[in-house]
């Protein structure tokens, strides 16, 4: 995939930053977040817990609540009709109708994801009714989105507690496709779950970006993960995006500090024939109430110069216009 | 200290404690009387004057000196209530918790029974049969009845606490039960004995008042509940005395109000549930 | 044919072991329903037999002391302690205690004072006012607490919804009596809006016609309002904050990323799962409830139960006070276990569940 131009994305985050509004201060919880999505791309985001991923997800469907509040930029889809549409700016009516429609949310499969008091049926087929299907439809759609991720539909009448972690999980895909979104936003699809469902969860999600040409934002915390299914991956530090590219281009050859440490701590990646110890991050998790000036990796980074405490760093490609870029000053 | 609840309510408590405490000191200053709580000082029910400025009360006492003195008597109440009720409901609740099992069943199935079935006809039954009616008889009467509440906190935080990781290390270690208890669980329920100290001491004084009303009390014990009882009876409300019901009743109330305050406070101090939710993160 | 039966057979049996956690649930309830309501009657029985003072015993001597004065008194009292069994040993007077409750049903002699009206009569004579009173007071406190409740989880970052909070936390720890010693100072004394002091007209003869249910009902209202008022805002704190941590949960995000329209939320998401500990915590509080009408039929003059007990304890009428003191057991166990019965309707995880 070469560089696309701004139109020709299906997702397209501009410039988004979002504060958590505290009693004396702000919280910098996203900024100045830039992110593109194109047809039939799963791009992994991965970052440690409290980076601010899901504040980015919650923020890009326009969900934002108080205490938090979005400050600046843009939520840009296009949608079914090719017209484009900004989340954060339609009116609350139009903007029900494009979450699900035009972009669906796939939430992390545990138990609490579903409403325990509803059967299967119910939580599809309300949404689905809601936008604007017949109940008769709306149940036959249900049946055939389950039928997608390889659900029996004698699933629908089932309650969340009858079921197990993967199909809670698979049921929420079922309903994130099963109006065919041209956006997924999937938060954490595989934490709850045991390795093996996981693997045959992330296949899902490869399998529905073939059969409907998705574009797929992954959200995830762990880069083995990414390694399995994303095309391309974006690396969030504190809020800020500090490094993106294609898979091969980041795992071959990471150019953030931050990424190369998230890389070595994987098991298994990279330090087994050699032997090599797995290395922590080292440092303490960044701290959103008190970002540091400058790089706000900096105090954690073992290569920070003088500049990085007073100076963010922007955006370059370092390796011409292959499309990864990083901001870092050593670059 | 900082929380504004726990001043607020504390400082308000000081104040109605010390104001009970003085109140038959301030009886006596304000009356000519050898003794404030003379009956037949005055006719029954006799109009309020400069000198009874709630009137008499049904034996002729001035029934301001009734008030001044029955403040301590219904504190006090509430106190050995509170004391004993904790008492029950913490060994209850913590044998509960400690040692779970068949225990644990048996005795949570009693506190359920006690928490559902009325206590308000059980105790009149009891408290007629009460020949001394006397500030410690009721109070530990009333005392027997306010430990499930307590008894229920107490086990779940007690059960909480013993599926600790520091517990477990403790016994790991051959700590024998007892010093487990002692050093690892008993700071981590103080806030909740103290919060079930003032829980018991209210419901007591809300049914001691409420024996009262239902007719069961005795000059004896003239307490807040006796003189707001005996005046309803009597038809205060209408005839003029509306001051021997509404003083006891706005004292009762405000001494609830400050020590749910006192509560509030402790449980947003102590309760760490909620101290993450107070820092908005 | 029977390779065709089995499969079908199976699933007819694996659906209803799906079942099984409710009959569990069922069982269990009514098990410890009939426990606790043997342990009340047990009570009871121990109560009046032992406590300090022995009261059973005790009326007996109270006639026999009367002996010189009133003619029969001492054959009174004989009549009564033959008639009471307390000439038998202890475990026979327990088993024709237990007998005369289970197959009498209540049969708990006669009234002492109304001699020689049968104890049930007397309570069947008080029953309608508590049962009426009480009943339409918890019920209408539950609902309007829980709606209300809901809303102001609901708007939970409204300032008005946080000053109607503190009202209602000042309401919910004023004693119900204070509560109604102001209402009625106030709406019928001063402002003279409402009646008060007696459950109807005192000119009206009870009847089923019109005049005299009008005059019950606006007799009604302030009793009936002091309890609603103050059972409801215990109900609205619970609720709020029920809703609260409800709001918080993940389903309720999905909830809003799926794009429903905020009634839906509200009504099938929010509402629906914050009602069920509401629902159970009815069957607690029926009890605590009851201690508060019997204050405020005291204080109304309201010839129910509670009116009724207060004149049996001073006269000690020990007869009328067992029956009240089961009786009022017996109600306010009953209720919750009708509760409890209920709950499986309003959550599926106590119905069923995957074996």
């Amino acid at each position: 995939m070469t560089q696309d131009t701004p139109q020709e994305a299906v997702l397209a985050i501009r410039s988004l930053s979002v504060v958590y509004v505290g009693r004396r201060s702000a919280a910098q919880a996203v900024t100045e977040v830039d992110l593109e999505v194109q047809n039939n791309e799963i791009l992994g985001l991965v970052g440690e817990s409290g980076c601010g991923k899901t504040t980015l997800a919650v923020a890009m469907l326009g969900l934002i609540e108080p205490p938090g509040k979005v400050i600046g930029g843009a939520v840009q889809i296009r949608t079914h009709d090719h017209s484009t549409q900004d989340i954060l700016k339609v009116k609350p009516s139009l903007h029900r109708q494009l979450l699900w429609k035009e972009i669906a949310y796939i939430p992390q499969g545990s138990m609490s994801a579903l409403n325990p008091v509803k059967r299967v049926r119910e939580q599809l087929t309300d949404t689905l009714i809601e936008h604007g299907l017949k109940k008769n439809e709306a149940l036959e759609r249900a049946r055939w989105a389950l039928q997608v991720v390889s659900l029996d539909a004698a699933i629908l009448e089932r309650y969340p507690h009858e079921l197990s972690g993967g199909m809670v999980q698979r049921v929420a895909i079922a309903g994130a496709i099963s109006m065919q979104p041209p956006v997924l936003v999937a938060d954490e699809p595989t934490t709850a779950l045991d390795v093996v469902t996981q693997r045959s969860i992330l296949q899902e999600l490869v399998s529905i970006r073939e059969k409907f040409g998705s574009a797929i934002l992954l959200i995830s915390h762990d880069m083995g993960v990414m390694a399995q299914i994303a095309d391309r991956i974006a690396v969030m530090y504190a809020g800020r995006i500090v490094e993106i590219g294609s898979i091969h281009q980041v795992f071959a050859s990471p150019l953030h500090p931050y990424t190369k440490k998230l890389i070595n701590a994987i098991p298994n990646a990279r330090g087994r024939e050699s032997g090599e110890r797995l290395i922590g991050l080292g440092g303490e998790s960044p701290n959103i109430w008190r970002h540091p000036p400058g790089c706000r990796f900096h105090p954690r980074c073992e290569f920070a110069i003088e500049r990085c405490s007073q100076q963010a760093p922007v955006f370059t490609s370092p390796n011409g216009s292959s499309g990864q870029r990083v901001a870092c000053h050593l670059y | 200290m900082r929380n504004p609840k726990l001043l607020i309510g504390g400082l308000l408590f000081l104040g109605l404690l010390i104001f009970a405490l003085a109140g038959p000191t301030i009886a006596k200053s304000r009356t000519k009387l050898k003794d404030p709580l003379q009956i037949s000082a005055y006719t029954p029910y006799q109009a309020v004057s400069d000198e009874i400025p709630i009137g008499s009360d049904q034996l002729g006492r001035d029934a301001m000196a009734v008030f001044l003195y029955g403040m301590r008597l219904s504190l006090g109440v509430g106190f050995v209530a509170g004391i004993v009720g904790t008492l029950l409901g913490v060994l209850v609740g913590f044998v509960a918790g400690f040692v779970g099992g068949n225990t644990d069943t048996i005795l949570r199935v009693l506190t359920d029974m006690f928490l559902v079935v009325p206590t308000l006809p059980l105790l009149m039954v009891l408290s007629i049969s009460v020949d001394k009616w006397d500030l410690l008889t009721i109070g530990l009467l009333l005392g027997l009845f306010s430990w499930p509440f307590v008894a229920r906190t107490v086990r779940a935080q007690v059960f909480s606490l013993s599926q600790r990781p520091f517990v477990d290390l403790a016994r790991l270690n051959n700590e024998n039960s007892l010093e487990i208890i002692v050093q690892e669980l008993i700071p981590g329920l103080l806030p909740y004995i103290f919060l079930s100290v003032s829980g018991a001491a209210v419901g007591a004084m809300l049914a001691e008042a409420g024996l009262q009303i239902l007719g069961i009390g005795s000059g004896n014990l003239a307490t807040l509940g006796y003189l707001m009882a005996k005046a309803m009876g009597a038809g205060a409300l209408g005839g003029g005395f509306a001051g021997q019901v509404l003083l006891p009743a706005g004292y009762l109330t405000l001494t609830f109000l400050c020590l749910n305050l006192i509560n509030m406070g402790l449980d947003e101090q102590f309760n760490p549930r909620l101290q993450t939710t107070a820092h908005g993160e | 044919m029977k390779n065709e039966e089995k499969p079908e057979e199976k699933s007819f049996r694996s659906r209803l072991q799906r079942y099984r956690p409710l009959a569990r649930y069922l069982g269990n309830r009514f098990g410890v329903y009939l426990f606790t309501l043997w342990a009340s009657l047990s009570l009871a029985f121990i109560l009046f037999r032992f406590m300090p003072g022995n009261p059973m015993a005790m009326s007996v001597t109270q006639l026999q002391s009367n002996a010189g004065l009133i003619v029969g008194a001492d054959k009174a009292a004989e009549y009564y302690r033959e008639k009471m069994g307390l000439n038998e040993p202890l475990h026979i007077q327990y088993l024709k205690f237990l007998k005369n409750m289970i197959f009498g049903p209540f049969d708990f002699g006669h009234s002492f004072v109304k001699y020689p009206t049968p104890v049930n009569e007397v309570i069947g004579r008080y029953l309608p006012w508590t049962l009426g009173l009480f009943t339409t007071s918890v019920i209408l406190a539950w609902i309007l607490g829980t709606a209300i409740g809901a809303l102001l989880g609901w708007m939970r970052r409204s300032r008005f919804a946080s000053w109607a909070i503190v009202l209602t936390t000042l309401i919910n720890i004023t004693p119900i009596y204070v509560l109604a010693v102001f209402l009625l100072l106030g709406l019928s004394y001063k402002l003279g809006w409402l009646p008060s002091g007696r459950p109807y007209d005192a000119q009206m003869m009870p009847s089923w016609k019109w005049p005299f249910i009008k005059s019950v009902l606006i007799h009604a209202i302030l009793p009936v309002g002091t309890m609603v008022l103050v059972w409801s805002s215990g109900w609205i704190l619970g609720m709020r904050s029920l809703m609260v941590s409800v709001l918080g949960e993940d389903y309720l995000a999905y909830a809003r990323a799926k794009g429903l329209s905020p009634l839906t939320i509200l009504k099938e998401y929010a509402f629906r799962n914050a009602l069920l500990p509401q629902v159970a915590g009815l069957a607690i509080v029926l009890g605590m409830s009851l201690n508060g009408a019997y204050i405020i039929e005291i204080i109304f003059r309201i010839p129910g139960l509670g009116t009724l007990f207060a004149n049996a304890a001073a006269l000690r009428d020990f007869n009328t006070m067992m029956g009240l003191l089961v009786f009022s057991a017996f109600t306010v166990l009953t209720g919750s276990l009708i509760v409890d019965l209920a709950m499986p309707l309003f959550d599926p995880r106590i119905r069923r569940s995957d074996a």
